[in-house]
């Protein structure tokens, strides 16, 4: 278990990261997300014990997480970062020893996950030979290697084509399965909402958001109504109370309500109008939450 | 203990097995032993004929005769004569230092039957073949047992020997040119190893599994230890050198000294100077890799690197020059001075001790304070390396190296 309390990190006068708290049981897929600059990186790095929090404890296995549990956590950065002058199993070599693992462990496990991405025949080239979806699966590799317990992934699909994506979603899934904790971030919160239970939102080091994305969702209130029906006066649907925002689209009309109230209302005007196809009450995205929240967050 | 000897390992092998290290030792092995015979090389080239006339005044006062022998000897076999002499007179010993007439003046005296040897002259060159002549005339001369000559020889008394000048401007060549290339290939293994891991971001996933200052620690050690190889891969060229010389000198019968013999003659204390030498390469080589190690954890890119790099090697070009240049040139204040100033001192100390410009006691202070600004440098460098390394500013050297020493104090 990995327990994040009240956790804050600051240089000088720029406080990184402040009073930051959370939680992940064995076998969760956490997410943690936030713009640019917004504290992710050192959170990663505090939980991996690279940097010593200011203030606050992260605790690891119920024990203080210190250098020495690197060997149980793969972290898998935003960006390329492997040696491209090197072949890939001098590579996985290299990183592998350094997280402790047996020569033969690192040759077993790099063939196992060439073979399930299929990429086996990369084995021996140079990575700088390899295309960037392929650079970007031995990076995840590299995370992978030592069997980690708790697995740090920072945009992990970034560059990746669907069919790829899908074989990294199931990898991941897997681990999950195996009980490992998985921290996970992305600018892609569909991928985020289709992979986490629960998340916390971080701006300029400050927590804007947190918990399971259900209770997000609910404590969030504003809804969206998906209508098609013919002859739509909008400026009525304007007129009711609780309506945030009417956008007209190609093939339906989308209209934003401040709480469930609000959908009753609109209902009342729909039922009067020609020819009602659709009226769906649909829970906000996760984007819209979190481009909302950091929005309110920039004008306090 | 177990990642840092796995580091060192590591960054040994992929630097020892590269075909640059092979090919610039090639390179180095056949300049050095190039270098270390070069005096062999320009003897099998020079020519006798080239030689300066000199004049010689005899006194002969014990009557000898041996005027017309030292001329039949000395210049025996040569196409023209090299050696001119002329009887004169006691009186001329008095004037002697202040004409430009003739080049030397020996007076032969016999005092209880022993024979008395004056030399005057303005420089040593001839000073072996001219006794060595008389001496070997004198056993045949004498009847009873023989009893060797008493000499006495006299130079001007603002004599300097123009070869001493020579000797130590081709020691400091000898000692400060291999010292620059390893110091240079000590910084390049360094730097560039790191900045290649920081450039491609690898660094990212290699301080997660090691601590920055391991990381750091096994940097040095594998460029020391690099650097070790390197030094002791040029003595084996030395020797390789002189054995080639002595071998050459057999076969041609030029019977020239290669420099590590001229060297060990001229230097009866060279045991010492060699361990100052190593003493003051392996501090001053940890000073420059210290320094090197981190201008490649503040650089971001490869190019950053070599901006930031070049003052370091500005300072270790400036020692390198001094070193070879002020003695030859009469700058022994010069170098004196820079023995004294850490970061050139591992190139000008040894020169200078060489040179006997330090005293022992001298070069002993001049490495008690590389030693301190390296122990200095070190503590300052590492809590810097540990934020850098993980940093990837794009502003200024200056205002770089400024915030990630003041993040360094809050980490």
């Amino acid at each position: 278990m990995l327990e994040v309390k009240h956790v804050a990190m600051s240089y000088g006068v720029v406080k990184a990261v402040q009073d930051l708290s959370f939680t992940i049981q064995p076998g969760e897929i956490f997410g943690l997300l936030g713009t640019n600059g917004a504290g992710k990186t050192t959170t990663f790095r505090m939980i991996m014990g690279l940097i010593k929090p200011k203030e606050g404890s992260i605790s690891y296995f119920n024990h203080e997480v210190s250098y020495e549990d690197v060997n149980t956590i793969g972290y898998m950065i935003e960006e390329r970062s492997l040696l491209t002058k090197v072949t890939v199993k001098d590579l996985m070599m290299y990183l592998g020893q350094l997280k402790d693992v047996s020569k033969e462990d690192i040759e077993t496990r790099l063939d196992y996950w060439l073979e399930r991405f299929g990429i086996s025949v990369y084995k021996t080239k140079k990575v700088k030979e390899l295309s960037k979806g392929n650079q970007q699966k031995i990076q995840f590799i590299a995370a992978l290697i030592n069997n980690p317990k708790l697995l740090i992934l920072d945009e992990p699909f970034s560059g990746l084509d669907p069919i790829n994506t899908e074989i990294f979603v199931s990898a991941i899934r897997d681990f999950q399965k195996q009980g490992a904790m998985v921290i996970f971030s992305s600018h892609q919160l569909d991928h985020v909402e289709s992979f986490c239970e629960k998340i916390v939102v971080l701006e300029k080091g400050k927590v804007i958001l947190e918990g399971p994305i259900q209770k997000i969702k609910e404590a969030y209130q504003k809804l969206n109504i998906k209508i098609k029906a013919k002859h739509i006066d909008i400026d009525v649907i304007q007129s009711i109370e609780g309506v945030l925002q009417v956008d007209v689209q190609p093939h339906a009309t989308m209209v934003k309500v401040s709480s469930k109230d609000s959908v009753k209302d609109v209902f009342n005007y729909i039922k009067t109008c020609d020819d009602v196809m659709t009226f769906d009450v649909l829970e906000p995205p996760l984007s819209e939450i979190f481009i909302d929240k950091v929005k309110n967050h920039e004008k306090t | 203990m177990k990642k840092l000897k796995f580091l060192i390992f590591y960054g040994l092998k992929k630097r020892l097995l590269k075909k640059s290290f092979l090919i610039s030792n090639i390179i180095i092995g056949l300049l050095t032993i190039l270098i270390i015979n070069l005096p062999t090389i320009i003897g099998l080239f020079e020519n006798d004929d080239d030689a300066f006339v000199r004049i010689a005044y005899v006194v002969d006062e014990a009557s000898l005769g041996y005027i017309s022998q030292l001329d039949e000897t000395l210049n025996q076999g040569l196409e023209e004569d090299i050696f001119i002499f002329f009887e004169t007179q006691e009186s001329m010993k008095d004037s002697f230092f202040e004409q430009n007439d003739y080049d030397i003046l020996l007076m032969i005296q016999f005092d209880n039957g022993r024979l008395n040897l004056d030399l005057y002259r303005f420089e040593t060159t001839y000073d072996t073949v001219i006794t060595q002549t008389i001496q070997f005339l004198d056993v045949f001369s004498q009847n009873q047992a023989y009893v060797p000559p008493v000499i006495d020889s006299f130079l001007p008394d603002d004599y300097e020997d123009p070869f001493i000048n020579e000797i130590i401007s081709s020691i400091s060549s000898l000692f400060t040119l291999p010292l620059f290339l390893i110091m240079t290939f000590g910084i390049q293994f360094v730097g560039v190893d790191i900045i290649e891991e920081k450039s491609s971001k690898a660094i990212e996933t290699i301080i997660s599994s090691v601590k920055a200052n391991i990381h750091f620690l096994s940097k040095i050690i594998a460029s020391l230890i690099f650097i070790t190889i390197q030094s002791l891969l040029l003595i084996i060229y030395g020797s390789i050198g002189t054995l080639i010389g002595n071998q050459t000198s057999s076969v041609t019968g030029v019977s020239t000294a290669s420099l590590t013999e001229v060297f060990v003659e001229y230097f009866p204390n060279w045991q010492g100077i060699l361990i100052v030498t190593a003493l003051f390469i392996f501090v001053g080589a940890l000073l420059y890799l210290v320094i090197a190690a981190l201008t490649a954890a503040i650089s971001t890119t490869q190019e950053d690197y070599q901006t930031f790099q070049g003052p370091i090697m500005i300072l270790l070009v400036i020692g390198f020059y001094i070193s070879i240049f002020a003695s030859a040139a009469g700058g022994d204040t010069l170098l004196r001075i820079a023995s004294f100033i850490p970061f050139f001192a591992p190139m000008t100390a040894p020169v200078a001790f060489a040179a006997g410009i330090l005293t022992p006691l001298e070069v002993i202070l001049a490495l008690f304070i590389l030693i301190i600004t390296t122990i200095g440098v070190i503590f300052l460098v590492t809590p810097i390396y540990k934020v850098a390394i993980l940093s990837y500013e794009q502003t200024k050297l200056f205002k770089r190296l400024k915030t990630y020493f003041i993040k360094s104090k809050h980490e």
